[in-house]
């Protein structure tokens, strides 16, 4: 079941989360802006959620590890809880000092939504279907709405076009982008072997509805574009960081990628009236040269599976790849349902 | 405007508290019922959120507590007034987390690429606003683009926004060709086809229609119907899957590879089903009208494969055949339209 299957019609409370809701506020009210930090004693000692637990009788171990993974829940939802040790303790005791600097848990003072931006970030968030994405993007909104003005009368029912993720390593694979780590995965290329492939994800992109891993391969040592996919394994990790990818670095990959497109054309011949000539809008002034149709593409069998849903009334003339493409997964299907 | 959640987790709440007491520090004073409808919760998860917060804190060393947000409960019960006594700590507005603005920034890049918001001018300010969410410097994790978009998309956008009734020429799967009147009410992309879905008055449900089966699109001056006004208040329960399972259906029983999983995905009778560690998957699929399994399957070049029943295998068998030009001898997919 995912989170949004719990979703109902009215704000409720459930006890024990609020219980962790009350102790991760404490600890980041009490870490944000303190300069002279706490130590996980003092801490422990003073939050009302661990103190009451201690009081309780709960084991310390047990305790530990609820304060870890509180950190963690605060770090995943974006609040920088840091650490320091103090110049004075250097010498006699080097224990970890945490607070939390406020620049990064607040926006500036000036920083204001007009209706319209919310009413924006609205429909962004709800574009994301099902995946866990959609929490994400819904937490994000909860908090925006702290910087703007109710959005009175904008109807954001109407319009609310969804964005698919059925490839199972997208949010593995986004975090490893996030976070600059290194992974591993199986790699099917059409009509040859799987190969293992280690890359250093750079940013997940959607051309056209495909799902697009850009990164920089560490075998290969260039930029490469993965098709998601494709991927048959589950993503793994190898335990080696990089830096996450700059601006420049994706710009250059997507250059990359452009300038392949431009250089792969297909030709195709289509029946009038199926439903092909329809879908690539063929009626249209100066659409046929001498009766084809000529457009980019990014990757052969891509093309040739969206060609292959329209059967006969498609016939490629070029390229020969494309044109054997096309034939060879028909007669592949065929082959695995005589 | 939707309620949000129902039973929130710990980390929702916490969500919550914080962009709650952002709301109150930006606003100075608000109503409580403005902020329970701006943030989208009831006024009770509201008066329950206010008491967590003054108790959030800590215990100094001589056993005092510490409450940085000391709530005017005079205020609250005199005028329903949500604001602080005093508070020590300032707090503004809660910025997001990195992969919260990854979300909506790539839901805001998917909107973008969309032609009616492309010109929004709201929306420079809220990607540079998101920009600073992010680390330095570093790529958005996500990005999004739709590719070319047909104009008919633009019109029933329009008819979306405006709830009005389209007309348009639409051939169904069955090859049959008709003038239709619909209400719409979402526009789904699904990798490269566009679906609407829409109210048709005269099947009296909601369907699902390729946009690229969709010819003469017009918006009418007549506004949608009330049933379709219903349904446009539940847009964000409508089912992702772009079919809905019918009584009438055929069961069939696939075998899918990774590089097919979106079929599973969208025509799936319930969920997503586990995975095989050999990636393949199992699942049963619902198809209203059996012929059409030739280009959904044959699509895939091998990676989807009909199991079961022998019928269904046939005709994907005779598709490829046919549109491999060859003759087809005595088959069923021959049958004529009923």
């Amino acid at each position: 079941m995912g989170q949004d299957d719990a979703l109902g019609d009215e704000g409720t409370w459930n006890l024990e989360g609020d219980e962790k809701a009350e102790r991760l506020l404490s600890l980041a009210l009490t870490l944000i802006g303190n300069k002279a930090g706490f130590t996980k004693e003092e801490l422990l000692g003073s939050i009302r959620g661990y103190h009451n637990a201690i009081a309780a009788g709960k084991k310390t171990d047990a305790i530990n590890k609820q304060f870890e993974r509180d950190k963690a829940s605060l770090r995943d939802l974006g609040i920088q809880v840091e650490t320091f040790i103090r110049d004075s303790d250097l010498d006699d005791n080097t224990e970890s000092r945490y607070f939390i600097p406020s620049n990064s848990f607040v926006w500036p003072k000036n920083v204001k939504l007009n209706a319209n931006q919310l009413r924006l970030l609205e429909l962004a968030a709800k574009v994301w279907a099902r995946a866990s994405f959609s929490v994400d993007a819904q937490r994000a909104v909860t908090r925006l709405k702290a910087l703007g003005m109710p959005s009175d009368g904008l109807d954001l029912s109407g319009f609310a076009p969804r964005i698919m993720t059925s490839e199972p390593g997208f949010l593995q694979l986004e975090e490893a982008a996030r976070d600059g780590v290194e992974v591993t995965f199986s790699y099917r290329a059409p009509d040859s072997d799987v190969t293992k492939r280690t890359v250093q994800p750079w940013q997940l992109r959607n051309i056209s509805g495909q799902w697009m891993l850009v990164c920089w391969d560490v075998d290969k040592q260039d930029i490469r574009n993965f098709l998601l996919k494709r991927i048959v394994s589950r993503i793994g990790e190898t335990g080696n960081t990089f830096e996450v990818a700059t601006h420049e670095q994706v710009a250059e990959a997507e250059q990359l990628l452009d300038a392949h497109i431009q250089k792969n054309v297909a030709v195709i011949t289509v029946t009038p009236g199926t439903e092909a000539w329809v879908h690539f809008d063929l009626d249209a002034p100066g659409a046929l040269v001498n009766g084809q149709f000529s457009f980019n593409f990014m990757d052969v069998h891509l093309l040739a599976e969206e060609l292959r849903q329209y059967g006969s009334s498609v016939q490629v003339v070029s390229p020969e790849a494309l044109r054997l493409a096309v034939r060879k997964g028909f007669e592949r299907v065929a082959d695995l349902h005589a | 405007m939707p309620k949000l959640k129902n039973v929130l987790s710990g980390d929702d709440q916490f969500n919550f508290l914080i962009s709650l007491i952002g709301l109150i520090n930006t606003a100075g004073e608000i109503h409580i019922d403005d902020a329970a409808k701006q943030l989208g919760m009831s006024r009770e998860a509201v008066r329950e959120a206010m008491s967590t917060i003054v108790v959030a804190g800590h215990y100094r060393s001589d056993g005092g507590e510490v409450n940085p947000y000391n709530f005017n409960w005079g205020a609250f019960e005199q005028d329903d007034v949500l604001c602080w006594d005093n508070s020590d700590v300032f707090l503004g507005a809660p910025k997001i987390s990195v992969r919260q603005a990854a979300a909506i920034a790539a839901g805001l890049s998917f909107l973008r690429s969309l032609p009616e918001f492309a010109s929004e001018k709201d929306m420079a300010g809220l990607v540079e606003l998101l920009k600073t969410a992010q680390p330095n410097a570093s790529a958005p994790t996500i990005r999004f683009e739709i590719g070319s978009v047909s104009a008919d998309i633009e019109i029933l956008r329009k008819a979306i926004l405006n709830g009005r009734r389209v007309t348009c020429n639409y051939t169904n799967q069955r090859g049959e060709e008709s003038d239709r009147e619909l209400d719409p009410i979402r526009l789904d992309p699904h990798g490269a086809v566009w679906y609407l879905r829409a109210w048709c008055p005269k099947s009296q449900e909601v369907r699902a229609f390729r946009l690229d089966r969709m010819r003469a699109v017009a918006i009418t001056e007549s506004a949608r119907s009330e049933q379709a006004e219903l349904e446009a208040t539940r847009v964000d329960e409508l089912d992702d899957r772009v079919y809905i399972p019918d009584e009438h259906d055929t069961e069939v029983l696939i075998e899918v590879d990774p590089e097919a999983y979106e079929l599973a995905a969208e025509f799936a009778t319930s969920g997503v089903p586990k995975i095989a560690s050999n990636g393949t998957l199992r699942v049963t699929i619902k198809v209203g009208y059996l012929p059409n399994l030739g280009h959904l399957i044959a699509k895939y070049g091998g990676a989807a494969r009909v199991i079961e029943p022998a019928e269904a295998r046939q005709i994907v068998k005779d598709y490829c055949l046919q549109s491999l030009g060859e003759e087809v001898s005595n088959s069923q997919s021959e049958v004529s339209e009923d």
